[in-house]
């Protein structure tokens, strides 16, 4: 009984911890313009596969923060729900194979994964014949903005993780 | 031949995979309904968000309204002389707007107004990028419908893209989903400008003969049967040419989306507001 317990409010603080990373994007993108450069449910989605190293609960976090995150904006429901499904199982699954506790491989699973979840919902909006910007001219500067920014962001949020790892 | 402990992540990512296409197809179809499950997530996350905000918001008044005070003197001897310069304008055209109501009521004239709007805050913007839209604490409890109007006293915000119980979507007029019938004012000719993206608005494949210079104003046509005719829009930035025979018109929109704090949700347009009057009832007294 107490083991059932346990788990269930494992579920319920992990589905509040998916909800509150939402939310807290969406307010901080209305109170501070700085933070439409960030995708806080990417960042999570790369941090979980890197640091829990498996996939299957890897693809229903990722699923849940795309619905999420598809539910509050104008994209078609699904978008964001299959681009972070997949990154989310392809950072657990490269955790299995790689070394991801250096920086620099974090580093690059990071900026890479930022760059595949851009592509995959500009692809998957096209597809649903809804007009997106051409990924070249500004558009491109935005976007290698948001990879160097998201990265840095992850960095810096696996270093805390890391730091209270070490304290405990 | 994948091994039998790997078996499980594959099946798990494909079926996961087959249900959000099989999502996105389903709304490909149904592009005017609802999604269902947007509605559900909203509600859901929405509570949230707002109790957050509302945090924030008590915050920002402690601080604003006890700690913050250097200029409110200042602040405050503008406003009132503005308020008393104003309030001597309403009073001049008082007279002028009683007389135009009553010309319009013997005309038979549809009211010119906008109609009935609901005030809602904004919570939140949307935490993708691939869209620019806004969260508000206003819903289908509040009278709020799909594709309804959004504007602000400075001009048009966006229309309304997802309804919850009490809460709602509003894509902005920048979004590239975005498209809004235009006028401008002066010239008078009718166009329609697309969101970018970005901060403007723009307008494709104009004549060349059309006589759009920088600095004119454009205003709603009324025509995307969305908006109400003469609320302001844009500003027109930049005209330049596109090859030999068209241009490319860019506009900066009247309201600033990156400060919105409060919009107003139209809720009934100014048609439906006018049948429930007859045409013969008394002007209101003072």
């Amino acid at each position: 009984m107490a083991k059932i317990i346990r788990r269930l409010a494992f579920a319920a603080i992990s589905v509040f911890t998916l909800v509150l990373i939402v939310v807290v994007q969406g307010i901080l993108k209305h109170r501070f313009l700085v933070f439409s450069v960030f995708d806080l449910p990417l960042i999570y989605c790369v941090y979980y596969g890197f640091t829990r190293n498996r996939p299957v609960p890897s693809v229903f976090v990722g699923s849940f923060l795309g619905l999420m995150q598809d539910s509050l904006s104008g994209v078609a429901m699904g978008t964001n729900g299959f681009s972070k499904a997949l990154i989310c199982y392809a950072a657990a699954s490269t955790s299995l194979k790689f070394n991801v506790d250096q920086p620099i491989t974090r580093a690059a699973g990071l900026f890479l994964f930022t760059l595949a979840d851009s592509l995959l919902v500009t692809i998957l909006t096209m597809t649903t014949g809804a007009l997106v910007r051409p990924l070249y001219g500004s558009r491109f500067v935005d976007l290698m903005l948001l990879e160097i920014f998201n990265t840095l962001l992850g960095l810096l949020m696996f270093g805390i993780r890391d730091r209270y790892r070490n304290a405990t | 031949m994948v091994p039998d402990t790997k078996r499980p992540g594959w099946i798990v990512l494909v079926s996961a995979l087959v249900f959000h296409v099989l999502l996105l197809s389903l709304q490909t179809n149904q592009r005017e309904n609802p999604a269902f499950m947007r509605s559900w997530l909203l509600d859901a996350l929405v509570p949230g968000q707002k109790l957050v905000d509302r945090s924030i918001q008590g915050v920002r008044g402690v601080w604003t309204g006890y700690f913050a005070l250097v200029g409110v003197r200042d602040e405050n001897t503008k406003l009132h002389a503005e308020n008393d310069r104003l309030r001597m304008q309403i009073q001049s055209q008082e007279e002028a707007l009683r007389e135009a109501a009553r010309l319009r009521t013997s005309l038979g004239l549809a009211e010119s107004g906008i109609g009935k709007t609901v005030a809602a805050r904004v919570i939140g913007r949307d935490p993708g990028r691939s869209s620019q839209t806004l969260t508000t604490d206003k819903g289908r409890v509040h009278g709020v419908q799909m594709s309804a109007s959004v504007m602000t006293p400075d001009g048009i915000v966006g229309r309304v893209i997802g309804v919850g119980h009490s809460s709602s979507i509003v894509q902005l007029i920048t979004d590239p989903q975005s498209a809004v019938a235009a006028l401008l004012k002066n010239s008078r000719i009718q166009a329609v400008f697309k969101g970018t993206g970005g901060r403007d608005l723009e307008l494709d494949y104009i004549d060349d003969d059309g006589t759009i210079a920088v600095g004119d104003e454009l205003i709603t046509s009324g025509l995307d049967q969305i908006h109400p005719k003469g609320l302001p829009l844009a500003i027109v930035t930049s005209v330049d040419p596109r090859g030999e025979l068209f241009k490319i018109v860019r506009a900066r929109p009247r309201v600033d989306m990156g400060r919105l704090e409060e919009v107003l949700i139209l809720i009934q347009p100014a048609k439906q507001a006018e049948e429930r009057v007859p045409p013969t009832a008394p002007l209101p007294s003072d």
